[in-house]
């Protein structure tokens, strides 16, 4: 059975022109509640509505680790300010690539996670009890109590 | 007499996957005659949560690269802020050359 904890393995993504980008497997909780409060904006009426344009920007902050660029732009272990300075560096066809990158490998992520769970309800574990139904029988008596 | 050898080195860190669990300001890390090997240092800061996960990893830095050893075990003391930290170490893995 798959942990319910995220574990910290990276992935290596290739990307054109032989770079490449790691990426967080799968976000925490924390981190993913942390990615949607950078998506979000604040109306005047003090709703959160996500932003569209902020959405992809925090959706890579959120996954990349590290990336072959380091050359010209060191990430690795930067904070998010760091990296989302870095990403909006990048020229406009290159966000988009990494962008692109990085929702494919997060469908990826999601249609595993949803195989396996197909899986283990399709093999199914034998059920902790039987059911009211196997039950047969009289199942109690009632008695004047005295 | 002369004990094991020892790298000695400034900066260092604790790793759990790609999260950073603890910074290491001062340390010292000796081959023990069965393989094995030793560290002693300074932690300065670490995460609560992520210092207490497995596996991790000691790494420390240099000018072309990483230094890395996984850890076996580990004793961060007690009390708050920097404090003395032991641990013994396994095998030293390959080397990460970062430039």
């Amino acid at each position: 059975m798959e942990s319910w904890f995220v574990q910290p393995t990276p992935k290596r993504i290739p990307l054109s022109d032989g770079q490449w980008i790691l990426v967080k497997t799968r976000l925490t909780a924390g981190e993913y509640r942390a990615h949607l409060r950078r998506s979000a904006t604040v109306s005047a009426d003090g709703t959160r509505r996500v932003d569209p344009f902020e959405h992809a920007l925090s959706l890579i902050v959120a996954y990349l680790l590290d990336w072959s660029l380091s050359v010209e732009i060191d990430i690795r272990g930067s904070s998010v300010t760091d990296v989302s300075a870095a990403v909006d560096a990048l020229s406009v066809v290159r966000f988009e690539e990494i962008r692109t990158a990085i929702e494919q490998h997060e469908e990826a992520m999601n249609k595993e996670r949803e195989d396996a769970k197909k899986k283990t309800v399709t093999t199914g574990a034998d059920p902790i009890s039987p059911s009211p139904s196997d039950v047969v029988g009289q199942l109690s008596t009632s008695e004047v109590l005295t | 007499m002369d004990g094991p050898r020892a790298i000695r080195g400034i900066v260092g860190r604790i790793d759990w996957g790609y999260f950073a669990a603890g910074a290491i300001n001062g340390y010292a890390v000796r081959q023990c005659a069965d393989g094995t090997w030793t560290l002693h240092g300074t932690i300065v800061n670490f995460d609560a949560f992520k210092i207490r996960q497995k596996p991790l990893i000691f790494v420390a830095p240099h000018k072309d690269g990483e230094w890395r050893w996984p850890i076996t075990t580990l004793d961060l003391g007690d009390g708050y802020g920097p404090r003395e930290l032991q641990a013994t170490l396994g095998p030293q893995l390959p080397q990460m050359v970062t430039r």
